[in-house]
């Protein structure tokens, strides 16, 4: 009986014993329970930072317009074959598990697609492993560009393959595909996340982004700005949800002040040719930009990495022979010169300089006039119209280098876009980033470019050749049509390319009788017999004009550029259109640009009597169309 | 009425596996839930046989002990290292025709500790040679199924029978106040094993910034402060280097000393926090429900988690309370039983539910390594919830047999074999044998 009761007693305590240890191990864990749930919030950040993934949501990209607000391209779908990996990988496989049935889901799908010959594109498993790796739920985009047999072949397998989809991808196509085809621009699909959107958690878009042309320039405008959802993936990276979504804002047209009829005669104009030309509105709109490599379009199949390829050294990735081809300007140079002496007072337009046929500047050093026996004694206006060295080499010499390079850049020369207007700091251009500076030949200038010592020393044939525009003076078409816009309104305009930038301008304070008297001049150059741009004569237009020819190399290498700016019409208060034409490796910018000019101003004439319906109207209609259908 | 409290946790059991079994966008539906409804069912059956079966009168419980160690101690154990199926790392699940699986290692537990139960209190009456005799033959009863489940790699469940079962022994060896003695003692000597492990897991700021800066050389710089390396510990860890039983302890037990753990560690303790103090709602909690606590361990060894998520702290006391009435139960029956062998079953029994429990809550809150034990009767799976439910019904079978239905001789004859009979027992007459440990 004891035994019993000590046995109970025994067992009685040990319960207790146990109890109290189990008891308090439990209150132990109760209370580690409430210290870890005290950290809610930090552990809810965290877990909304691990789970919730940002991604961009495609914006429709706005036009590119003409003058007329016309868009020049239409977007239409194109078709890629894409995976989603989340939809064929199971929970538990692994990255390595997970990539082998991609692969071979891939090849499945390639073989069904394309029987007999093998013309897709291989899919490389490290592109794979590297989307993997990124963890998106994104779908991994196989082929793009896929014809249309293709696209039909694959509806009749798809139900075969549940984790391939069809995607439609944004593709633009231009209305005009060959002009002004270098300003415009292109675009092309890149990954591009919205604002907050990091490329390496979370998951940008495959959107158009520009890539060369106006299309790169005015980029942020025409994109505007992709929308964000902020996505909930599971841990095999399903979407689950979406917490929240900011929807992407559509970007703003963007329009030229091109003109495409003239952009088209101007291109015409071009033909064959390798060079610019700039057709601008005296108040700095420009109405055509031409390149000669507008309309030359490559042969290869469009998409290939050929292609890619041509058109990226074909474009100089966005150099623009108008913005960015540095030429030395060779006789335009002499309106400088004119307007320097005239406003300085050195001559009055009948002062009268000998020409011999050469200047001496040493005693084996001479420059010659292009008429060996020389041109006798010349007034500025016959001398404008012969474009006489000799004449302008002694002028020079009398109004001194400072007054000539203060002139050319007063007149825009070695200056950008904008820069040093009226208002101070000059006005922002939207063009002055994408265009090359150019540069005057000055004593300055040889300094920083010259060996030191007698090489770098001004020597009075260096004035001479800045008076004519020869050694190192550089300027881009797009200076040249400034410099004769000035000539024409004495007002030197901020050129644009873009509607919605204002007008800005600096008023150069020049007489309006020097500014007559080289107007008087340059008109004889069109319309007197012996002009040099005679050939450039139109019916019934009065035109102001100034031929030049540049040498550079010497030997087999040597070459001349031309040049032929003109004013439009040639009196100088109903001026309305400056032209400034420039080709490499020809002989004479009279002979060869002039009848080119002669057309183009003819059409301009008639354009400026159209209606504005009539100009909306684009020049070869039924074949944009149709280069358009083709390049569905 | 004593079946309410592990029946409520089994409702909220079926829930949460409901609950993460919803299908997702892209998971397939999984019908574990319906299964634990069967389980469950199952497991009150069991306990209704197991608690009110009548025996034939010559089988006494003792035999009934011995054939059930025998089956799932022995033999089950033995079949499952040769034909069972391999997950993982571990040989320990048997198929049963093809339709659900079965682990012999949990109902491997129950019965051993009863036949334990019911070895060491037969002692009664014996002689003191005869009487270690048979305790010896009771460790060795504990060490072969011990080494068996060892064998599979199941190491939790050999740890946690080890356990019970040396609790078991101990409670009948050594008096109370030696128990209570070694309690007071083992709290001061555990401390500073305690403190060294939240130093190894908790290092200062100026080691963590080192281990930062300095990646590898910052983890040789903490174990230099804690006066141990990794390598010494997986030597310990790990005898049978990369090959042996317990390659796999080095790396998990890394992983436990480490700040950053396993990605299983990570999420549990991410599903605590963000339960809060009052949860998310039910099915509501998005570390689950979008699968960065893995679905696989959802329901099973992460469920107090997964409670805790959707109920906050609230749910996750209400558990544990839950337990504590089952602890409670089970002491207060085996109390009222007036068999010793129910006394050690309820302690053993109570400390088996008490280490499951414990060590589930304990690895959600990161305080032990992840080794894949179930909550009783809350976690999904057939064996543990069946063989939980059968322990429950053996000691309602204990208490019934105080209430009246006739016990196969208490006392008296117990079926043992080499027990003497009850004249020679008699004969034998001495003072009741004292506990050991009271003796010295
Ligand atoms: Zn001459």
């Amino acid at each position: 009986m004891t035994s019993s009761e000590s046995q109970r007693r025994q067992a009685a305590m040990v319960a207790v014993l146990a109890g109290a240890v189990m008891g308090s191990a439990l209150l132990f864990a109760a209370v580690v329970h409430a210290r870890q749930a005290s950290r809610r919030e930090t552990a809810l950040r965290t877990f909304e930072r691990d789970a919730a993934r940002l991604a961009s949501v495609w914006t429709y990209r706005a036009p590119v317009c003409d003058r007329y607000r016309t868009p020049l391209n239409v977007t239409v779908p194109e078709y890629a074959l894409a995976v989603d990996v989340s939809r064929l990988r199971d929970i538990r496989d692994t990255r390595r598990r997970t990539l082998d049935l991609v692969e071979a889901e891939v090849s499945r799908l390639a073989i069904e697609l394309w029987p007999r010959e093998a013309q897709f594109r291989r899919i490389s498993r490290d592109d794979l492993e590297a989307h993997l790796v990124r963890a998106s739920p994104m779908p991994f985009i196989l082929w793009r560009n896929v014809d249309t047999d293709t696209v039909q072949r694959w509806l009749m397998v798809r139900d075969d393959h549940p984790g391939v989809t069809l995607l439609p991808l944004p593709k633009r196509v231009y209305h005009l595909p060959d002009l002004a085809a270098a300003v415009r621009g292109r675009t092309c699909l890149t990954r591009r996340g919205a604002p907050g959107v990091s490329s390496h958690c979370d998951f940008p878009d495959l959107t158009m982004a520009g890539w060369f042309g106006a299309e790169a320039w005015r980029d942020a405008d025409l994109s505007g700005t992709p929308g964000v959802e902020q996505l909930v993936l599971d841990a095999v990276l399903f979407r689950q949800g979406t917490v929240r979504r900011a929807d992407p804002e559509v970007g703003e047209p963007v329009c030229l002040t091109l003109d495409m009829h003239i952009q088209h005669w101007a291109q015409e104009a071009l033909r064959g040719l390798r060079g610019a030309l700039v057709v601008m509105r005296t108040d700095g709109q420009i109405l055509a930009l031409a390149d000669s490599d507008d309309g030359v379009r490559p042969t290869l199949a469009e998409g290939t990495e050929a292609w890619r390829q041509w058109l990226r050294g074909n474009r100089r990735d966005g150099i623009h022979r108008c913005l960015n081809d540095q030429t030395p300007p060779g006789s335009i140079a002499k309106l400088a010169v004119a307007l320097a002496a005239l406003d300085a007072g050195v001559i009055t337009p009948e002062t009268r300089i000998e020409c011999r046929g050469c200047v001496p500047y040493g005693p084996h050093t001479v420059i010659a006039c292009h008429k060996a026996s020389g041109h006798g004694s010349l007034t500025l206006y016959e001398a404008l119209r012969v474009s006489c060295n000799a004449y302008f080499l002694t002028l020079a010499e009398r109004v001194g280098w400072e007054r000539i390079a203060e002139m050319m850049k007063e007149l825009g020369l070695g200056q950008l876009p904008g820069e040093d207007m009226d208002v101070p700091g000059g006005v922002p251009s939207r063009l002055a980033p994408l265009c090359s500076r150019g540069a005057i030949y000055t004593p300055a200038y040889k300094r920083e470019h010259y060996e030191t010592g007698v090489e770098a020393l001004w020597r009075p044939i260096d004035t001479g050749f800045l008076a004519i525009g020869q050694a190192d003076t550089q300027v881009t078409p797009l200076q040249a049509a400034v410099m004769v816009n000035a000539v024409a309104t004495g007002k030197r305009v901020k050129p644009r390319l873009f509607l919605d930038e204002p007008y800005a301008a600096r008023d150069l304070r020049l007489s309006v009788a020097s500014r007559e008297a080289v107007l008087q001049g340059m008109r004889q150059v069109v319309h007197h017999p012996n002009g040099t741009a005679r050939t450039a004569r139109v019916e019934d237009v009065v035109l102001a004009s100034k031929t030049g020819t540049a040498e550079r190399g010497s030997g087999a290498a040597y070459r001349k550029d031309v040049w032929l700016v003109a004013i439009y019409p040639g009196d100088a208060p109903a001026a309305r259109i400056v032209l400034a034409a420039m080709a490499h490796d020809l002989s004479s910018g009279g002979r060869d640009l002039g009848p080119r000019i002669a057309e183009l101003v003819t059409a301009i004439k008639e354009w400026e009597m159209w209606t504005d319906d009539q100009r909306r109207q684009w020049p070869g209609t039924a074949d944009g169309e149709a280069v358009c259908q083709a390049q569905r | 009425m004593r079946l309410l409290p592990p029946l409520l946790l089994c409702l909220i059991g079926i829930l949460l596996t409901y609950g993460v079994c919803v299908p997702l966008a892209g998971a397939p539906e999984r019908l574990y839930w319906r299964r634990q409804v069967f389980f469950v069912i199952l497991g009150l059956g069991v306990y209704f046989v197991v608690a009110r079966a009548s025996l034939p009168r010559r089988w006494s419980a003792g035999m009934s002990a011995a054939a059930c160690y025998g089956v799932f101690c022995g033999l089950l154990l033995v079949l499952v290292l040769l034909v069972g199926r391999s997950t993982g790392n571990g040989r320990r699940w048997l198929s049963v025709f093809g339709l659900t699986t079965v682990q012999p290692a949990e109902f491997a537990k129950i019965a051993g500790l009863w036949a334990l139960a019911e070895l060491v209190n037969s002692t009664s009456g014996l002689r003191p040679a005869e009487a270690l005799r048979r305790h010896l033959l009771a460790c060795v009863a504990v060490a072969v199924p011990a080494a068996l489940i060892v064998l599979e790699r199941s190491l939790g469940n050999a740890f946690l029978f080890c356990a019970a079962a040396g609790v078991l022994l101990v409670s009948r060896w050594l008096s109370w106040q030696t128990l209570l003695a070694g309690v007071l003692i083992a709290v001061p000597l555990l401390l500073p094993l305690g403190v060294t492990v939240h130093r190894l897991r908790h290092p200062p700021l100026a080691v963590q910034a080192e281990h930062l800066a300095e990646g590898r050389a910052g983890i040789e710089a903490r174990e230099r402060a804690c006066g141990l390396s990794q390598r010494e510990v997986g030597s310990v860890l790990a005898p049978g280097g990369s090959e042996g039983l317990f390659s796999h302890c080095p790396a998990r037990f890394s992983c436990y000393l480490s700040r950053e753990g396993g990605w299983n560690a990570e999420q549990a303790s991410r599903c605590i926090q963000i339960g809060g103090y009052t949860g998310c709602g039910y099915r509501r909690g998005r570390v689950t429900i979008l699968g960065y606590l893995p679905r696989t361990v959802q329901h099973t060894d992460f469920a107090y988690c997964v409670l805790s998520e959707s109920l906050g702290l609230a749910g996750g006391m209400a558990a544990l309370a839950l337990v504590a009435t089952i602890l409670g139960t089970i002491l207060w029956n085996g109390l009222r039983s007036a068999s010793p062998a129910a006394w050690s079953f309820a302690t053993a029994l109570a400390v088996l539910v008490f280490l499951h429990t414990a060590i589930h809550v304990g690895m959600g809150l990161r305080l032990v390594p992840i080794i894949g034990v179930p909550f009783p009767f809350l976690s999904y799976g057939g064996s543990v919830t069946v063989s939980m439910f059968a322990g429950l019904g053996l000691l309602a079978r204990y208490s019934a047999q105080r209430d009246g239905i006739p016990m196969a001789a208490a006392g008296k004859a117990d079926g043992w074999p080499g027990t003497p009979d009850p004249a020679g027992a008699r004969s034998y007459r001495q003072p009741e044998l004292p506990p050991i440990g009271a003796a010295r």
